[in-house]
């Protein structure tokens, strides 16, 4: 879980101007002149208010947003929440987005035991729900979908071909050295009585391991507990793999992408049987809420969802 | 006044903690089958890592403290920085020594089928390496105040260095080297961040307490709170034990 503070500073934009724009006290010129320099400095985005018909802004309160804002989000959207924060705070110079992701369990605890959080971006209806039920959030909003995939080491040296793969029943298969590929990965696969080497998934109490659990018993598979390295949140399993000697794991597809060449990425039969969603809500009680709902349409406009669907996230 | 809000700053998570846990169900909490298999390996990890701290730290400290080798001033830095980087850090840098894909985790791997990431002797090592500065530091102070004319007498009636490390100087920095091996164990017994980078969380095999409460406070907050609690006696235990070092005599 890591607090980032997005900075606008590496962009190549100048703040301080539109800082020095935005104290103009009249709110029609303040808005005339972000919108100029806006334009000038070829680095601004719409207001984010493409998807935000709900705001009913009449032109008096198209003010510009200022405040400090905490965008609380599911570890698998830190990416492109990165990259839309960076956007937000370019057309906001006023705005400050710090983005704090994690399983979003644990961020919907901490919300619920009082974590100032403006934002919450759920990677599943059930933490949405908890916080929503409790009356703590706006109406949440579908905004993205994702699949599992399972990702190995480059090259795919057990050459895994599904989940049935990482239970450990081709143990024989995987030492014997019939293939180039086999061979050419020496002894390290072998492990003892253990197929593919120790499996990294999510821990049961994240989306993602819900998710995997899930995906996991339709398609009739137990993998032993044993071989099995819980990551916190859908990156840290990302990164026993691309980073550790985890030989698998089970991620998102947009995880799998956003590692790269580090890993290569099996796809799952039947994944789209276990489909993940995405919610998001601004919170109830937050002292920017203006900011917070105009993040919220940011990143369900066309800009954010285009944004998602590169990163390999699906329509909600 | 700002003495009190110290004192209040360190004892209100603490009496948080206390007041949060369910007393009732504690021991329930404590002996359901995941708490065990994690207390388990706590123990079997910490003892082990405590253990290799003495075996190594020790002659380390005497090094440092008895002897002129030269670059001894980079060691000491090697023995500190363990202690100053965090654990995570350390578990990265650990990863690419050891790990499967790095030149001796690999020839470890290949020639005796040794692989340490994932498996208990990793979270030993991990453990270890958090833990021997406390040893070193605590047995080296201990050497440097100790009185190096008896040594130098025993050694004048005969006896090799061996004989006068076992005879001479291990009885009389006993004590410290007993203190040191302790808080090389607390440290141990609490190592999260290395453990977690390098050795991951496996049920049984890597996932100890700390492991085991991180986990668990997103999924059941209240065991979660119950192995805090059981960390935390353990702790007092410890300040207990050595009260002797830090309470009574200053």
């Amino acid at each position: 879980m890591s607090t980032r503070r997005a900075s606008s500073f590496v962009h190549g934009c100048d703040p301080g101007r539109r800082r020095r724009a935005k104290a103009v006290r009249a709110a029609a010129v303040a808005v005339l002149v972000v919108v100029a320099a806006v334009g000038a400095t070829g680095c601004g985005v719409e207001d984010g208010t493409t998807g935000g018909a709900h705001r009913g802004a009449g032109p008096n309160e198209r003010q510009t947003l200022r405040g400090n804002v905490v965008v609380s989000a599911a570890a698998s959207l830190t990416d492109v929440f990165e990259e839309l924060a960076d956007r937000f705070e370019r057309a906001h110079p006023g705005v400050r987005v710090d983005l704090d992701a994690g399983s979003s369990t644990a961020l919907a605890t901490r919300i619920l035991e009082g974590a100032p959080a403006d934002v919450f971006a759920s990677a599943d209806p059930a933490s949405m729900e908890r916080v929503e039920s409790a009356g703590l959030v706006e109406r949440p909003h579908a905004f993205a979908g994702n699949e599992l995939a399972i990702v190995t080491r480059p090259g795919n040296p057990h050459g895994i071909t599904g989940l049935a793969d990482l239970a450990g029943h081709r143990s024989a298969g995987g030492r014997t050295p019939f293939a180039g590929a086999e061979r050419h990965s020496g002894s390290r696969g072998s492990g003892e009585g253990v197929g593919v080497g120790i499996v990294a998934l999510c821990a049961e109490s994240a989306p993602c391991g819900r998710y995997t659990a899930a995906l996991l018993e339709r398609s009739g598979v137990t993998i032993p507990e044993g071989s099995i390295t819980r990551g916190q949140d859908a990156r840290a399993t990302l990164a026993a793999v691309a980073e550790g000697d985890a030989a698998a794991g089970v991620v998102y597809r947009s995880d799998a992408r956003a590692a790269g060449d580090r890993v290569a990425t099996v796809d799952i039969a039947g994944a789209d049987a276990v489909r993940a969603e995405y919610l998001i809500a601004a919170v109830r009680n937050s002292r920017h809420r203006d900011v917070a709902r105009s993040f919220v349409d940011l990143v369900r406009s066309d800009e954010g969802r285009s944004l998602l669907e590169d990163a390999g996230f699906t329509r909600p | 006044m700002g003495a009190l809000l110290a004192v209040a700053f360190l004892g209100l998570p603490l009496a948080g903690l206390l007041q949060r846990a369910s007393w009732s169900t504690l021991w329930a909490d404590l002996t359901s089958e995941q708490s065990l298999e994690a207390l388990r390996l706590s123990l079997v990890t910490s003892l082990a890592a405590a253990a290799v701290a003495v075996l190594l730290g020790t002659p380390l400290a005497w090094i440092l403290a008895r002897t002129e080798v030269p670059g001894r001033s980079v060691i000491r830095g090697l023995v500190l920085l363990p202690m100053v980087v965090p654990p995570v850090v350390g578990g990265v840098a650990l990863l690419s020594a050891f790990s499967l894909r790095s030149p001796i985790g690999g020839w470890l791997h290949d020639v005796f089928g040794l692989q340490l990431t994932f498996s208990t002797a990793g979270a030993v090592l991990a453990a270890a390496f958090v833990a021997m500065p406390f040893l070193v530091l605590t047995v080296e102070g201990a050497l440097r105040g100790m009185d190096e004319r008896y040594e130098r007498v025993a050694a004048g009636l005969g006896a090799d260095r061996f004989t006068v490390f076992r005879r001479v100087t291990l009885p009389m920095i006993g004590p410290s080297l007993a203190a040191g091996a302790v808080l090389a164990w607390a440290r141990a017994l609490g190592e999260f961040g290395a453990t977690i980078t390098f050795a991951g969380n496996v049920a049984g095999r890597t996932r100890t307490l700390p492991l085991a409460v991180y986990l668990e406070l997103e999924s059941d907050p209240q065991a979660a709170v119950a192995l805090s609690v059981a960390l935390l006696a353990v702790s007092l235990a410890v300040l207990v034990v050595l009260r002797d070092r830090w309470w009574v005599r200053s």
